[in-house]
């Protein structure tokens, strides 16, 4: 009977709040929005658009489009097990981030 | 004559693979062979599928840099050929493929900021629902309250991540060298949850007893279980999720 009384007075709770709109903040919401991420999710969000190979909407199925069909080939192409390639972007500049022989 | 599945079977293996050989037997030469016209399409399905990569992990490809990347998608893409016409939908493996790369082992948060990309992405990408029905969720009966269980919005992704991923993949897309040196990736762990709200795609940081609730909460279990081990505060913890849109529906179990 307990839990059903404590399921009960909380969904009521709960209930009021939602209707009301006015939960309580929970947790910091992501600070900004128009950070990096943010403007990344909201094109990500723009490009929800129907997309598969042969129908150029707008959106990643436009990436073989235009230039990458010959010129991308020669890049493309090299055998990954043929040269070694290690990390070399912004990584290197988070401090400790790096750890050796991990 | 080989059987169509057979000929696209070897058409696969030319375009995702490189192994034009069996394709190329079926490829009128006229003029440019047969092993360079497969090497055509194989040139731009992969830089397709490398592009479609590269816009949903774009924090990763900064991090890496861009030959990096370019090799890690080309590895991936053997090892996880697409399943599906959508491009969108491609890259769930790549995570975890990072993961395993040994290259990769030096930068141990670098598979849980893809995760965190990987997330965005199917957050964007979610079909829409119907917002969750309030008026129909109060009009359950007292005595059916204890085994509701709610279903989470298909956008909603919930991560636990050692790192901060969420303040990396910010810097790193900013390209903020004073943002990046002050992370600390061994600073513990992060609660996030992701999902699409009315505004866009939205990730928020939760504490760690917060994930748990909502954790088992968009795992299905019964209200009555979520409350055996909830906070003090469950009833506004969970009347978040419904005004956010993570809750878009609910079920009565067991009457």
């Amino acid at each position: 009977m307990h839990r059903r009384s404590l399921a009960t007075a909380t969904l009521a709770t709960a209930l009021g709040l939602a209707f009301a709109g006015i939960a309580p903040a929970q947790a910091q919401m992501d600070k900004s929005s128009m950070d990096p991420k943010a403007q990344t999710a909201q094109r990500m969000t723009q490009e929800k658009l129907e997309k598969c190979f042969g129908i150029a909407a707008r959106g990643k199925n436009d990436c073989a489009q235009g230039a990458q069909s010959c010129a991308g080939h020669a890049t493309m192409d090299r055998d990954p097990a043929s040269f070694v390639l290690v990390p070399a972007g912004a990584c290197g500049k988070i401090a400790g981030g790096s750890l050796k022989g991990a | 004559m080989p059987s169509l599945r057979e000929l696209q079977a070897d058409i696969a293996r030319a375009v995702l693979l490189g192994e034009p050989e069996a394709a190329a037997v079926h490829v009128m030469a006229d003029g440019i062979a047969a092993e360079q016209r497969l090497a055509l399409y194989q040139g731009n399905v992969r830089a397709a599928l490398t592009t479609a990569l590269r816009l949903t992990f774009p924090a990763v490809e900064r991090l890496v840099g861009v030959e990096f990347f370019t090799m890690a998608a080309a590895r991936c893409l053997r090892a996880h050929p697409p399943c599906s016409a959508w491009l969108d939908q491609y890259g769930a493996a790549f995570p975890g493929f990072l993961g395993a790369m040994p290259e990769c082992a030096t930068l141990p948060y670098l598979a849980d900021v893809a995760r965190f990309e990987h997330a965005l992405s199917v957050a964007a990408h979610a079909p829409d629902e119907p917002a969750l029905d309030l008026a129909a969720l109060a009009a359950v009966p007292p005595s059916r309250h204890a085994a509701l269980r709610f279903r989470a919005h298909p956008s909603v992704t919930l991560l636990r991540c050692d790192a901060p991923v969420d303040a990396i993949a910010d810097a790193a897309l900013a390209d903020d060298a004073d943002a990046l040196a002050a992370i600390d990736p061994c600073a513990g762990p992060v609660h996030l949850v992701v999902h699409r709200g009315a505004e866009g795609v939205v990730t928020e940081r939760i504490d760690a007893m917060d994930y748990c609730f909502l954790d088992r909460l968009f795992g299905g279990a019964t209200l009555a279980a979520l409350l055996e081990a909830a906070g003090a505060d469950a009833a506004g913890l969970l009347a978040h999720q419904f005004i956010t849109g993570r809750i878009a529906g609910f079920s009565e179990a067991d009457p």
